[in-house]
């Protein structure tokens, strides 16, 4: 199991260290899905990329909290220890196919490179299991493919080669962050329809870092909602999409083009996300909430249903949704 | 009398050497051909490499055609050039993707904002011209003590409002709009697309509107054209073209938005997660011959013997609904 624990991360800055996530709890289990759901600027990122440590050379540190690997936390974890678990036990899938894959070598040698890290396999073994990775992905002719290099795919076979890396050494966990906005839609939707495959049938336990609904309502089975650094609500992709009870998510699941009227207005939510550090000490989405009042000011904790795993982080969840909670230890970790 | 008439409008460029063996020729847009009426929104959809941004950068004329007209209030101007070109510039004015990019960071906002007066209304002092500058900020939902700032003080959507400010200032008749939404999160898109119709209805402005999001057009276009490899392949009323897709790519474009409830998740389509014709339109469009059949016919499940000698044409039916397919879906229910 793949445990975040509390985790809090702050950015290093010349004046001193700004907060960026606080006190994020969820965990990853093999065979579900979690799609981490929030506007730029929110900590979804941040927290995604510190599972595997990689913001650290950015200025990105723990503050608090841990993510456990089998009961090992990976903060403590020995280098080498850790180059074997990134994209061994737990592998990555960018945003930006142009960018993810090195220009000046070849689909074969990127792909290699991987499996040699993480797979003892002769030489032979080692180019077709390359080559039946690229078939795993929808890449038919995977001989030639390998001699090619990543200037002359286009931006979906690109992705899919970077799955197919994702893929290479047999993975528990994959990360995928936004692995399908820089995509046209026609192709978004095929990469789509292979991450779902590629998940069920390895079991993957996957964490989906996503701004849109959409990918979510295709993907997800459970989600976590963050604004500001915090996770605001938390449940099965059902209870999100059926009775979603934070304001802000709510707001963000309203003003989408596709759930409006149309020529209506959207029902935008006004203003922005406040910057790491410019938090407020009570509720973060206060200052765009149209329900915030004097209650707002206090620090909010998390209020649970019975018997239930949907978790928001509002004092007027009850109103706003008609049902009872109870309210949960800020502290406590679950999914 | 249409605001904007654009006709079989062509551009192509070439790339390799002039010597080279490997020089290609790629057709970007061929035989484009539309209208926009005052107060109307035309939305041009298609997905990267189709051709939808080199035809909104002729008609803004910053780059010339090779061959057709582009008309503006009845005028040619496909061919204006130096001081007539920018007179005519007064109304037209483009709103661009990247609003990062798109301001000068080193100028304050009231010098961009206001840049185009320097030009379109010599005569204003800079006092008139602040005042100026400042009432059409307040119209873009900024406030007016922000001019003597700069753009890197601003977030994403604050310097979309500023980029509209600085494309409104000259009080054009036709706004082109590049993606003027995709590069901003969900919520912030919404405030900016209600900014975009209340500045509409307000001014009565035309707005050509460039979108690869199927759901933003849906929202706020009047009328669609979907391109499809340099080729508008279907044109016609956004709830005609949404209900009743009639060309097969309309079709399979609007069956690929991702769904709005996990309820209808599309369950795996193992087919669909193994094939790859991802590449399709990258490879038509650098075949070279643009007329040779219809673009569409090899990822096309309808495609017969009969398409790769069609001369695609957008043949108008019923209600303005346009298709350029020789087998176009029969309209139904969906």
């Amino acid at each position: 199991m793949l445990k975040i624990e509390n985790l809090s991360l702050a950015i290093a800055a010349s004046n001193g260290d700004k907060p960026a996530v606080s006190d994020v709890s969820f965990e990853l289990v093999p065979g579900r899905v979690l799609g981490l759901v929030g506007e730029s600027g929110c900590g979804k990122t941040l927290t995604a990329q510190s599972i595997l440590r990689l913001g650290e050379h950015q200025g990105i540190k723990r503050s608090g909290g841990r993510i456990l690997l089998d009961e090992q936390d990976i903060f403590t974890m020995p280098e080498a220890q850790l180059r074997k678990v990134r994209g061994g036990r737990i592998s990555m899938i960018f945003q930006e196919p142009m960018t993810a894959l090195n220009p000046v070598f070849s689909i074969g040698a990127q792909l290699v490179e991987v499996i040699r890290l993480h797979l003892d396999l002769s030489r032979q073994a080692t180019e077709e299991r390359a080559a039946a990775l690229l078939a795993d992905v929808g890449l038919q002719d995977g001989k030639t493919l390998l001699t090619q290099f990543p200037d002359a795919l286009s931006g979906g076979m690109r992705q899919r080669v970077l799955i197919a890396m994702a893929m290479a050494a047999h993975p528990d966990y994959i990360i995928a962050d936004e692995p399908t906005t820089a995509l046209d839609v026609s192709v978004q939707a095929r990469i789509i329809d292979l991450l779902r495959k590629l998940q069920r049938d390895q079991q993957l336990g996957m964490l989906l870092v996503t701004h849109d609904f959409g990918l979510v309502a295709e993907l997800a089975d459970e989600v976590a909602v963050m604004y500001a650094g915090q996770i605001v609500e938390r449940g099965s992709v059902h209870e999100i999409f059926e009775q979603p009870a934070h304001p802000y998510t709510r707001a963000l699941m309203h003003c989408r083009p596709e759930m409006a009227e149309k020529g209506k207005e959207l029902p935008a939510i006004s203003g922005q996300v406040p910057a790491p550090g410019d938090w407020p000490t009570g509720c973060r989405f206060a200052a765009r909430c149209p329900l915030a009042n004097q209650a707002c000011t206090q620090p909010v904790s998390e209020n649970a249903w019975a018997n239930d795993k949907h978790v928001a982080r509002c004092v007027h969840v009850d109103a706003i949704t008609g049902t009872k909670t109870t309210e949960t230890k800020n502290s406590e970790a679950c999914t | 009398m249409s605001l904007l008439k654009v006709e079989s409008l062509r551009k192509s460029f070439a790339s390799g050497g002039i010597w080279s063996a490997t020089r290609k020729v790629t057709h970007a847009v061929s035989d484009v051909s539309f209208e926009v009426a005052r107060g109307e929104t035309l939305a041009i959809v298609g997905e990267s490499g189709s051709g939808k941004s080199t035809t909104a950068r002729m008609v803004m004329r910053l780059l010339d055609a090779d061959a057709g007209n582009i008309s503006l209030l009845g005028e040619d101007v496909t061919c204006l050039k130096g001081a007539a070109l920018r007179r005519k510039r007064r109304h037209m004015q483009m709103v661009f993707q990247d609003p990062f990019a798109s301001l000068n960071p080193r100028m304050k906002i009231v010098d961009s904002v206001g840049e185009g007066l320097r030009v379109h209304a010599p005569d204003l002092n800079r006092q008139q011209r602040r005042q100026r500058v400042a009432e059409i900020l307040q119209q873009c939902g900024m406030d007016a003590s922000i001019m003597d700032r700069y753009p890197h003080q601003f977030s994403g959507g604050q310097r979309q409002r500023i980029g509209i400010a600085r494309a409104l200032v000259v009080s054009p008749d036709l706004l082109v709009l590049d993606e003027p939404v995709s590069a901003l999160d969900v919520s912030v898109q919404a405030q900016i697309l209600n900014l975009l119709k209340a500045l509409q209805e307000k001014h009565n402005l035309a707005y050509l509107f460039i979108s690869h999001d199927l759901s933003v057009v849906r929202h706020v276009a009047d009328r669609v054209a979907v391109m499809f490899a340099g080729h508008i392949v279907e044109q016609g009323k956004v709830e005609d073209v949404y209900a009743h897709p009639r060309h097969p790519y309309t079709r399979a474009l609007l069956d690929a938005r991702p769904v709005i409830h996990p309820a209808q998740r599309r369950e795996n389509n193992a087919e669909n997660a193994v094939s790859n014709d991802d590449d399709i339109s990258a490879k038509v469009l650098e075949a070279g011959e643009p007329d040779s059949g219809c673009p569409y016919r090899h990822r096309c499940a309808q495609a017969q013997a009969a398409c790769s000698d069609y001369q695609i044409e957008l043949a108008a039916n019923w209600n303005n609904h346009a298709v350029a397919c020789l087998f176009p879906l029969v309209a139904n229910d969906r």
